[in-house]
């Protein structure tokens, strides 16, 4: 639809400048969404190589405009503040006219505004009809018909509008009428949740933006590493503390992890149980305006919690097991043989420096023992899941790794954000609002009934290739409605 | 390692595709009506194939097919393939099947490069409702982008050659089609993309928006769609404007549909 000319003080709010906006921020958006590739978000931490490599000028240009976060940065703020206030003032300054558009019908002010469209069609009571209108809609003349150039009938006029009416609501068009002149102006619509839903949709999309700053203001977000049993202050504050009661990774056959789970204890000042429940992935636990999540894991790289060890003595019959925890020193009972536990590796590999975690996944467990017997001692490493690679010592025993259980961390994020309602609120005015606009196909036709002539015109569509066939068999309809009224 | 059901399934539905898209080429040069409907049939049958191939790895995985890029695109590509159909039923314009069934098969052909190992097991995080409303409405939307690209490239493609197009829908049609599947995407893409990513991003990281690569990635489709549409509403993006732009949307949703596989963050899981 063309743009209505505007009153001098709408140029500010127009559409055109709403445009202009979105423009600035898909740019903006797009620059940052290619700068986070380009540059690295550790700039700031490696300014001197990338000083090196790029230059005095280039790393200035980058710390400038902070193209390693562009969408934290004072140009990206400011084109969302700007998109923010143009999108406020358009819709504080449009809301009666977005509202109103599809729901508001006004007949036309005559057929000669309707004869200018191009979706228009008319009939005619007279027996010729010629000009440049007939060759254009399917023309009916009624002149053949009823064989004279004006309808004989005085009240035509009002039935021929009822008729016509009456069919068009049958096609789920609403139509308003107004007399003058001895004709029948009358417009009919459908489709008219379109408007609303329009501006329900921009008042979702004011209300996420609205959220999104007020979130980034007000919101904050922590995160706590908790071992099982540890206690530590909840944040923001430390008016309560929070404890790991149980951490749990469990896994499929693969080693593929399933789930993770924390089973958390809130307790206040005086160490007493206030809050508790389980806190998983995509199933956070709520407590006091905070939210706490289940956000990673992690495994102690150095320690372990306990580890069990199955023994055999060389030239004895003599088996047995021992339970290790670090740093004590554990004799095999009857020998002088004593196995002290040294480093544990989660995820063992040997590197060009000597072992190493791989990873903080307990994927190749291995612990290291040191076997004293008298004044020799020897090192090895224990292999859980490849027992064949395990140190074979000098000391006539044989150590099996056969359990060995890692400390867990558990990642919890703790965090708030008090702009929630609003954003959900955003969320579901949007929704509904984008249902309404695109469940609706706004159509509008108007038409204009005298003694003389019916027009009627496709004034408004979104479809204008089914609009136009859906105009022509509203022409066939109308003309076999008013056809009836003859007989 | 074995080839599994899903993945001979899919083989076969490229090939037939593939063949249809020659048949459909035939048609628009010859344009004997049976050599259109052989490949209507084609495409059909195609389609059939590329759903049991869904079907398979759905019972295979023992979850929906969305959880890798793998997966994406075959249901991203079963998506306009479904448009394609609609379409062609609603319009009679088997001739659409010459730009379509191209663009379906590169995005296959993209598919076909990715990993295709099926994993029974979903990460923690993708253990969510809100997983399945997200992808399925994302690859729906972007389904119908790349059915607006194709009768964008129709559009222009029948200006040029205005003389020999009698086979081609009229301006007004591919307006239209163009205009529909644009007004089918940008809503599906709004709530599934957009809000019910951000939902379910609040459930499993905690936050609404995080600046990842992929979220970036998304708002830079949804703003250039917004503003399509806009101008479309103003009546300045209209005819060959229009049918230029949905190509251009097109290839930056197909950017950021790739970026998965180079660009990292938090999205990075499906690149698997």
């Amino acid at each position: 639809m063309a743009e209505q000319p505007k009153r001098s003080g709408e140029h500010f709010i127009s559409q055109r400048l709403a445009v202009i906006v979105i423009a600035i921020l898909f740019g903006a958006s797009a620059a940052g969404w290619l700068a986070t590739e380009l540059v690295p978000a550790n700039f700031i931490e490696k300014k001197g190589m990338y000083l090196e490599r790029w230059g005095a000028a280039g790393s200035r240009l980058v710390e400038l405009l902070r193209l390693y976060d562009p969408f934290h940065s004072f140009w990206y703020r400011a084109v969302l503040a700007l998109f923010f206030v143009v999108f406020l003032l358009c819709l504080l300054t449009r809301w009666r006219q977005l509202i109103l558009k599809s729901l508001r019908l006004e007949p036309p002010r005559g057929a000669d505004e309707l004869r200018k469209n191009k979706l228009a069609m008319e009939y005619t009571w007279h027996s010729t009809f010629g000009g440049e209108r007939g060759a254009r809609g399917p023309a009916i003349r009624y002149g053949d018909l009823l064989g004279k150039s004006q309808t004989p009938d005085p009240d035509a006029v009002a039935k021929s509008f009822a008729k016509i009416a009456a069919y068009l609501r049958g096609k789920g068009y609403r139509a308003v009428h107004r007399e003058a002149d001895g004709a029948i102006y009358f417009a009919a619509g459908t489709g008219r949740w379109r408007s609303p839903g329009n501006f329900l949709f921009h008042l979702g999309i004011l209300a996420i933006t609205l959220g999104g700053v007020v979130g980034s203001f007000t919101g904050w977000k922590d995160f706590v590493y908790v071992r099982e049993g540890q206690t530590v202050p909840l944040p923001p504050d430390s008016v309560f503390s929070l404890r790991v009661d149980d951490f749990e990774i469990m896994t499929t056959k693969e080693m593929e992890v399933k789930e993770y789970v924390s089973t958390v204890s809130i307790l206040d000042r005086a160490g007493a149980r206030v809050a508790g429940g389980s806190v998983q992935v995509n199933r956070p636990m709520k407590f006091g305006g905070r939210r706490l999540y289940q956000s990673q894991y992690s495994v102690d790289e150095t320690s372990f919690k306990y580890a069990r060890v199955d023994y055999a003595l060389r030239g004895r019959i003599r088996r047995g097991s021992i339970d290790l925890t670090p740093g004590a020193d554990v004799r095999i009972t009857g020998t002088s043989i004593v196995v002290t536990p040294g480093r544990f590796f989660p995820d063992f590999r040997m590197g060009s420096e000597g072992p190493y975690s791989a990873s903080g996944f307990p994927s190749n467990p291995c612990l290291e023992v040191a076997v004293k017997n008298g004044d020799e001692t020897e090192r090895g490493y224990l292999f859980l899941y490849h027992p064949d690679f395990s140190k074979k010592f000098l000391t006539p025993i044989d150590l099996v790794l056969v359990h060995c259980e890692p400390i867990f961390y558990t990642g919890l994020e703790v965090s708030s954000n008090p702009a929630s309602p609003i954003l959900f609120l955003g969320f579901l005015l949007g929704t509904i609002g984008l249902a309404l606009m695109y469940l609706s196909n706004p159509r509008t036709i108007k038409g204009v009934v005298d003694r003389e002539t019916l027009v009627i015109a496709g004034t408004e569509c979104r479809w204008k290739a089914s609009f136009e066939k859906e105009l022509g068999e509203i022409g066939e309809g109308v003309r076999r409605a008013l056809a009836s009224s003859k007989e | 390692m074995a080839v599994s059901l899903d993945t001979n399934l899919f083989w076969l539905s490229f090939w037939l595709y593939l063949a249809a898209f020659v048949f459909f080429s035939i048609f628009a040069a010859a344009r004997t009506r049976g050599i259109g409907v052989t490949a209507t049939v084609m495409f059909l049958g195609a389609f059939a194939l590329h759903t049991a191939g869904l079907a398979a790895r759905w019972v295979i995985s023992t979850h929906p097919p969305f959880s890798t890029m793998y997966e994406y695109a075959l249901t991203m590509s079963w998506a306009v393939a479904l448009a394609f159909i609609f379409i062609m039923a609603r319009f009679r314009r088997m001739i659409l099947g010459v730009v379509v069934s191209p663009v379906l098969i590169i995005v296959l052909v993209m598919a076909s490069l990715l990993p295709k190992e099926a994993s029974k097991q979903l990460m923690p995080a993708l253990h969510s409702y809100w997983f399945y409303i997200h992808v399925t409405l994302a690859a729906v939307a972007e389904g119908a982008f790349i059915v607006a690209a194709g009768a964008g490239i129709v559009y222009l493609v029948r200006r040029k050659r205005e003389a020999e197009s009698e086979l081609m829908p009229s301006h007004d049609l591919l307006e239209e089609i163009i205009s529909r599947a644009l007004r089918i995407g940008y809503p599906l893409f709004t709530i599934g993309a957009l809000f019910a990513g951000s939902i379910w991003a609040q459930t499993a990281w905690g936050s609404f928006w995080s600046w990842d690569p992929k979220e970036t990635g998304s708002l830079v489709i949804w703003l250039f769609y917004t503003l399509l549409l806009h101008q479309n509403v103003r009546g300045r993006w209209r005819g060959k404007m229009l049918a230029a732009m949905s190509i251009v949307g097109f290839g930056i949703a197909i950017l950021s549909f790739l970026g998965n596989l180079f660009l990292g963050g938090m999205h990075a899981y499906t690149g698997a």
